[in-house]
């Protein structure tokens, strides 16, 4: 029997437009000369080591850990909650919370950017880290309710009835028996979460001042005075650190089935 | 006052539209009570307003003698089995089956006892330290019943347990579970649509239709003396021949159907039938009968024409045609010669007798 051959053209094309400009980045970050050239001349991992060598990027991978772990856990803690009276309950309104919920997902990240920039930055004077924090915190929010709610979306109702039947108060019974069953959901929630946050470039624009900056606008600040291959060699890390911790939840929780 | 008893309760998931109006059920002491219906009949949520997950917004709910209207459902000592087990599937099956009594606070001792004690009435001694996902499904289902009643409810309730199970299993299940009950005399309501798990496990059915108690008798007097069409339909009376009421005996009716005569039961319910009135005769269709020939001017037989047959082995169901009517049989072994005139006999005992209302007047011909 013959394989169909146009198929198989299509899905290596669409590979190709997916991974190739990873490639080309991951390819061009081992060059041996200081431009940015594909294919590259020569071989070196000098720019590796120069990653390393330039301190501002070291500030800002901590100002992005951090703020990016902080919102996390924020929006996570006050995800499962929501999540959890909107996969339980039926309420008035709650067509328009779930909108409220997912709204930052829909809106453009520049227009939210904007607004907390307003808010947070010029009414209240909040300092910048605190404001990138709160500013995250937001714009993970809609994420972690909606992989949280997934995960109690595939979990029985009757098993919470059962712990309540039994003498757990519905608070005891959620701690007791929901929790350990969507902790691969809630580990799921917080992965993609963290790495939104720490790909955000769109609100942390805004939200980053003088000093304070996070990785990705280090990055792009780095690359208006020099083109060479150093932004190739942090993007090759942040891409082989995503896909290694991606990969690692993958294979310890299923993660994929919650998102 | 009976051991369980709901008092005129309103209850329901939005507060207009109530499922249960003014619902009001006694169950006695030790009794296997099953709640019988097709689903939305309001069956699942009297059993959720007995177990306090819905609370009844008016009425009262009572259990042993206390008030549990207000009662929350972890202050109620009610056990419950869920069609889906409902078992926490990170917990072996010990800890399944302790976690009602940890939360009770029973020493550490007691625990291991009460929990081998249950396991080994389900027969799932040497399974302790399995998780759920590692079960089969009839062992998933003992492990609920154990845990439910390792706490020593005051009440058992069960929502349609064992409709999860293949038909063998549920089989053994069913024997197991009567088994359980009049061991541990243990009150237990049962939530069902299935007519023969019903039958077969009860002392007493409540056949239920939109929120209403359709009948509450002995299953025997559920199956053979339905006491409303809707009984009748749900036990299995699928046949209903259109007729006219001639004159009324006693107890006994005669109706005209295609210009013959057929006696039957009068009307259940005690309502009243006058001469004329359009009637319909409610009956099963193991109770139809072939009768040779001669059958004609026997009492209560109808010339038929068969349209199909379909052989299962122990029994054929036969489609037949008398005039404009249709009807169905099942008869024993295989199809009786249908060369000819056929003429089929039922029962005067076999039959109920309905008023045709408005909405039946078109009958059924699906």
């Amino acid at each position: 029997m013959r394989r169909p051959l146009l198929p198989a053209v299509i899905l290596a094309l669409v590979f190709l437009f997916l991974i190739g400009p990873f490639l080309v980045i991951v390819v061009s970050s081992f060059s041996g000369t200081a431009s940015m050239s594909f294919p590259p001349e020569g071989f070196s991992g000098r720019w590796y080591a120069k990653v390393f060598g330039i301190e501002m990027f070291r500030t800002t991978f901590m100002v992005s850990l951090k703020a990016g772990l902080a919102a996390t856990v924020t929006a996570l803690v006050l995800g499962i909650p929501v999540a959890y009276v909107i996969t339980r309950h039926t309420f008035r309104g709650k067509g328009v919370v779930e909108l409220f919920f997912a709204s930052p997902a829909i809106v453009p990240g520049l227009v939210i950017g904007f607004a907390l920039l307003r808010f947070f930055v010029y009414l209240s004077g909040l300092p910048v880290i605190t404001g990138l924090y709160l500013g995250h915190t937001a714009i993970l929010f809609p994420y972690t309710v909606r992989v949280v709610s997934a995960s109690l979306r595939n979990f029985d109702p009757a098993v919470e009835e059962a712990a309540v039947s039994l003498g757990s108060t519905r608070l005891h019974g959620f701690f007791a028996v929901v929790f350990p069953n969507i902790r691969s959901g809630i580990a799921a929630a917080f992965i993609l979460a963290f790495i939104t946050s720490f790909n955000n470039v769109p609100i942390s624009l805004f939200l980053t001042g003088p000093g304070v900056a996070t990785l990705p606008i280090q990055m792009l600040i780095y690359m208006e005075y020099y083109f060479d291959p150093t932004i190739s060699a942090l993007s090759s890390i942040i891409i082989v650190l995503t896909v290694v911790i991606v990969q690692a939840a993958e294979r310890l929780l299923g993660i994929t089935r919650y998102m | 006052m009976a051991y369980v008893e709901l008092q005129s309760v309103t209850a329901g998931y939005v507060a207009h539209d109530p499922v249960l109006r003014d619902f009001s059920l006694r169950v006695e002491r030790g009794e296997l009570l099953s709640l019988l219906g097709p689903s939305g009949c309001g069956k699942t949520t009297t059993l959720r307003t007995i177990a306090g997950f819905l609370l009844a917004q008016e009425g009262r709910v009572v259990v042993n003698g206390r008030d549990y209207t207000r009662l929350p459902p972890n202050k109620r000592n009610i056990g419950i089995v869920f069609q889906t087990y409902a078992l926490f599937p990170h917990l072996s099956v010990f800890d399944n089956v302790a976690y009602g009594l940890r939360r009770r606070r029973v020493s550490r001792q007691e625990i291991s006892t009460r929990v081998a004690g249950a396991l080994e009435l389900v027969s799932l001694t040497g399974l302790e330290e399995r998780l759920p996902a590692h079960l089969s499904g009839g062992q998933r289902q003992r492990v609920a019943l154990a845990r439910a009643i390792v706490i020593e409810p005051d009440l058992l309730l069960l929502d349609e347990p064992l409709s999860n199970l293949d038909a063998k299993l549920r089989d053994e299940m069913r024997g197991e579970l009567a088994r359980l009950q009049k061991q541990l005399g243990i009150t237990m309501i049962y939530v069902t649509h299935d007519q023969v798990e019903a039958l077969s496990l009860s002392s007493r059915i409540v056949v239920m239709n939109q929120g209403v108690i359709e009948q509450s008798d002995t299953p025997q007097a559920i199956f053979e003396r339905p006491a409303t069409p809707f009984v009748a339909h749900f036990m299995g009376f699928d046949n209903a021949l259109s007729g006219t009421c001639r004159e009324i005996l006693g107890d006994r009716a005669v109706v005209e159907v295609s210009g013959h005569r057929f006696e039957c039961r009068a009307l259940p319910g005690g309502k009243e039938l006058s001469a004329g009135e359009a009637v319909r005769l409610l009956f099963r269709p193991v109770d139809v009968r072939f009768v040779g020939a001669d059958g004609a001017d026997r009492l209560n037989t109808l010339p038929v024409r068969m349209e199909f047959s379909n052989y299962q082995g122990t029994s054929t169901l036969c489609g037949l045609v008398s005039g404009d009517q249709r009807l169905t049989a099942v008869v024993d072994g295989a199809v009786p010669p249908a060369d000819g005139d056929l003429h089929v006999q039922i029962e005067p005992g076999a039959i109920l007798l309905d008023t045709v209302t408005y909405e039946s007047v078109g009958g059924k011909d699906g």
